[in-house]
């Protein structure tokens, strides 16, 4: 194989593996380091920075492990599952200890939405009777937070089971919250500063008329 | 492989899937519908530069499976929009 036909097929690999699985597991590694035995540490590398990233999303969160075959693991797969574990338990423990000691692993508060699946998300929009379009703007802080009504954010917080305080140092974050997961059919780069009123959200937001009178009266 | 072969070849098969179950392959709002109620998505339409579109025409947010799409007055650009961003 030419060094032009690994590099694409380590580019292919790379492009698949994170298609597979929004965060990579033991057994998915496992699965691409037998397809492409040759690129067993990029893609090592690669799965780490992909569990990695969605650490930083879901902090403090248990890795998902899956149950594997381990007396059927080749030596380069087991090589590969234990630093993929190794890492992870390593990036886990120091940002552990960072929280015991009250140093904050990041500037940036945590963000409440971010635990939440979809049938969560949808459940929180269904019970605040309100709809996607209006949560996901709460979400990426484009509603300015001064206007937001105190009764409507109390209602918020229990919703996503935080104190009232932790979500609006969440809405008060200079700067937008970038989601992962979104896809955007766009001529320029994303804009995410743009900010509405309360008012001004649930007026474009496509809720309906009732939802509107409801959200305005508080 | 091309890199974008999963997708197209996932397209391929929602396509497919949708033509056997009798939606009109012509009609690209019905097929659209039809995608977005098999994916269980939610499809909303906002008015150009709003908040919710983040300066692009159309978005996929994942999280809560919506797709956000700016309201232009044809159908088939709107079609066009929600198809590329799901």
């Amino acid at each position: 194989m030419s060094r032009n036909e690994s590099t694409a097929r380590l580019s292919d690999a790379l492009y698949e593996l994170s298609l597979a699985q929004e965060v990579p597991d033991a057994a998915l590694l496992d699965e691409f380091v037998r397809r492409y035995p040759e690129h067993a540490d990029d893609l090592t590398d690669f799965a780490i920075m992909l569990a990695i990233d969605s650490l930083r999303e879901v902090s403090q969160g248990d890795v998902p492990r899956t149950t594997l075959a381990e007396d059927k693991l080749s030596p380069a797969v087991s090589r590969a599952m234990s630093r993929f574990y190794n890492r992870l338990h390593a990036v886990q423990s120091s940002e552990n200890i960072s929280v015991e000691r009250g140093v904050p692993t990041s500037e940036i508060p945590p963000n409440p939405f971010a635990t939440l699946d979809r049938a969560a998300f949808r459940g929180m929009v269904q019970r605040l009777n309100v709809n996607t379009v209006f949560a996901i703007k709460l979400r990426d802080r484009h509603i300015v937070p001064e206007t937001i009504p105190k009764r409507f954010t109390d209602q918020l917080a229990q919703e996503l089971k935080v104190p009232p305080g932790v979500l609006m140092e969440h809405l008060n974050v200079q700067g937008q919250s970038q989601m992962q997961g979104q896809f955007y059919k766009a001529a320029d780069k994303p804009q995410l500063d743009i900010k509405q009123t309360f008012c001004e959200a649930v007026k474009s937001s496509g809720l309906n008329d009732e939802q509107q009178r409801l959200l305005l009266a508080m | 492989m091309d890199s974008l072969e999963l997708i197209r070849d996932s397209a391929t098969t929602m396509h497919s899937m949708l033509v056997a179950n009798g939606v009109d392959p012509l009609d690209p709002e019905a097929m659209v519908q039809a995608a977005i109620q098999d994916l269980e998505l939610v499809m909303t339409f906002l008015p150009q530069g709003d908040a919710g579109l983040k300066g692009a025409r159309a978005l996929f947010d994942d999280q809560s499976g919506t797709i956000c799409c700016e309201i232009t007055d044809s159908l088939v650009v709107s079609s066009l929009l929600c198809k590329r961003s799901s």
